[in-house]
């Protein structure tokens, strides 16, 4: 199996259809395909082993997917606002392959010894005639991620072939968008869900209108212009669009909102209910190595959640909802036993898209065919999948593991927080001690005692941070994921 | 006869129809595009008489996208090239699948 499989089918089937860009002057399934050829033709001369990409999320993108997947070799997608160093090491893992960068991001590639093409280089190059090439059959890597590294050092995940077209498969239907259909991408092209964005939307025959550079008066202004039907977002993106209190929210085409990426803050979700009501939500709970989305939320189960005096339904609507057809999910106790419904453990999943495998590493699944997700959560009584948070997020304190994102959420509750994060602070006696950084909203006032004395009420005493200070902003990735090792290090180094 | 398994790519040799097994029975299944046993490779497809026609009742179109059913549900494949002739099963007909759509998570 091969991804240029959906494109050759995009062209076969809807060649015409523009399903890249704008309403006017977009690329046709068709012109995607020959820009793949003769991306691949590039690749294929120079005898690269993997096309890195460098730079901001564009209609490049895609093709230089696809353009990789027929030559035969992985795209590596890099995080452009990495430091030199960390850049670095990541291209010398990588000395035969060929780079696409951003104009300012070329010499950064250059410098490595890997022979890069700007932007616009290879726009240009793309556009050159080359002949119908064989794609390679034999299920090779498709795509290489590094992991964001908010916990430990990135690791290099490979996704095959076989994951991302199992993925598209399972859950979407060739050619259903209609001819009106949208998708505003918002997400940086080195996330998972850039990529399954690309070929997910193709498949549908859905055009994909690509956001550079993320602002909510962007966003919005995009999403009326280009018509928008649909759109993916991460939490933060969401919160930045809803609470642009001088905007006008109005997307008058918009019908539905998928969000993921990392966990959505209770007040962000309720408040984009409140601004959209005629547009439905999306809950998408996915990792990179699971080829993105595994479980959803579906908009009948945000109405239901929202309409429901039955405390277990309105919970749901803060649940990743059921996991996917082709997806198997166990919850299990650190002893690898399946624990029942409503017990909280690891979350185990198996399946044709999960590909569990590292660069120099290779596959980590057990026998059975399971992925150890390093997520922790439960399912309810009917299967709805609540992710309680990271398994290496867990303080052990005095021998009590407790996991952080329950005294977070007590946080969020209160009606002057606006963000919040609790990490374990290395302590003499209890091994970690809790602590805790909080924003405030605008004009909103809290003491830290007060904030102590309202974890205390809700929660018990192990579980209440012993110091809780109030920043600014907390340290988060583009992701929108609170990197935990830089509050940790800044709070342990506040103290002294 | 063919083992399918799932993932694999198939071709007519009747016609430009081509598919990709979805799911897989475990047994051996006799599997037919235009009444003509299809095969993983065109080479061996067409080999006997590369200029095969769909037989009589075999002849009714292939439709890229669409998700072909055994008439036991064991067996289910998914058309990558169209063509005019049909896929079948021990003789019985393919039907296209009814899909349950999920929301747009991407």
């Amino acid at each position: 199996m091969n991804l240029s499989l959906l494109l050759d089918m995009a062209a076969d089937g809807f060649g015409d259809r523009i399903v890249l860009g704008f309403r006017d002057g977009g690329t046709t399934a068709e012109r995607l395909r020959r820009r793949s050829l003769a991306g691949s033709r590039i690749l294929r001369a120079r005898d690269a082993d993997g096309l890195i990409y460098l730079g901001v999320n564009s209609p490049l993108f895609p093709a230089s997917l696809f353009a990789a997947a027929r030559a035969g070799v992985p795209l590596i997608p890099l995080n452009y606002r990495l430091g030199d160093e960390q850049l670095r090491q990541l291209i010398a893992h990588h000395p035969n392959a060929v780079a696409v960068a951003d104009d300012e991001h070329c010499e950064r590639v250059a410098a490595g010894g890997i022979q890069t093409f700007s932007m616009t280089t290879w726009s240009a190059a793309l556009d050159e005639p080359a002949a119908a090439t064989e794609a390679p059959d034999d299920n090779r890597p498709a795509v290489l991620i590094y992991t964001s590294g908010t916990t430990s050092a990135p690791k290099g995940v490979v996704i095959r072939h076989a994951n991302l077209l199992s993925y598209v498969f399972d859950t979407v239907e060739f050619a259903s968008a209609g001819p009106e259909d949208a998708a505003l991408i918002s997400v940086p092209p080195y996330h998972i869900a850039a990529v399954a964005n690309a070929v997910t939307n193709l498949y549908a025959g859905r055009r994909s209108v690509i956001l550079e550079q993320f602002s909510g008066a962007q966003w919005l202004a995009l999403a009326r212009r280009e018509r928008i039907t649909n759109a993916l977002v991460v939490p933060t993106m969401l919160a930045r669009i809803v609470n642009a209190d001088d905007e006008d929210l109005h997307v008058p085409t918009l019908r539905t909102v998928a969000y993921g990426g990392a966990a959505m803050p209770p007040q962000v979700i309720e408040r984009a209910l409140r601004a959209w009501p005629e547009v439905d939500f999306v809950n998408a709970y996915g990792l990179t190595e699971t080829s993105s989305t595994i479980a959803v939320l579906s908009p009948e189960d945000h109405r239901a959640a929202t309409a429901s005096d039955d405390d277990i339904v309105r919970a749901r609507l803060h649940s990743a909802g059921h996991v996917l057809p082709g997806v198997h999910l166990q919850i299990r106790d650190d002893d690898g036993n399946p624990l029942p419904h409503g017990r909280a453990g690891r979350i185990w999943v198996r399946g044709a898209q999960i590909s569990g495998e590292y660069a120099g590493i290779g596959s980590t699944l057990d026998p059975d065919g399971y992925f150890d997700t390093r997520d922790t959560g439960y399912l309810d009584r009917d299967d709805y999948l609540f992710v309680v948070g990271r398994a290496d997020d867990t303080i052990i304190r005095g021998g009590e593991n407790i996991a952080p994102a329950e005294i977070e959420a007590v946080l969020l509750r209160h009606v002057a927080v606006a963000d919040a994060v609790v990490v374990g602070v290395p302590d003499d006696e209890w091994g970690y001690r809790i602590e805790s950084a909080v924003v405030l909203h605008p004009n909103a006032t809290a003491t830290p005692l007060e904030l102590i004395a309202y974890v205390r009420e809700r929660l018990r005493g192990s579980k209440t941070p012993e110091r809780i200070v109030v920043w600014d902003e907390l340290p988060r990735n583009d992701i929108g994921k609170i990197v935990r090792r830089e509050a940790q290090a800044r709070l342990a180094h506040e103290r002294t | 006869m063919l083992r399918l398994r799932v993932g694999q790519g198939l071709v007519s040799a009747t016609d430009t129809t081509t598919v990709i097994v979805i799911k897989a029975s475990a047994d051996d299944v006799f599997l037919t595009c235009g009444g003509v046993a299809m095969a993983a490779e065109l080479e061996t497809a067409g080999a006997d008489n590369p200029n095969l026609a769909p037989l009589d009742g075999h002849d009714h179109g292939t439709q890229l996208g669409k998700r072909y059913e055994s008439a036991d549900g064991a067996v289910e494949l998914l058309c990558t090239k169209a063509g005019a002739a049909s896929l079948a099963v021990d003789d019985i007909a393919m039907i296209i699948k009814a899909v349950k759509a999920l929301p747009a998570s991407d």
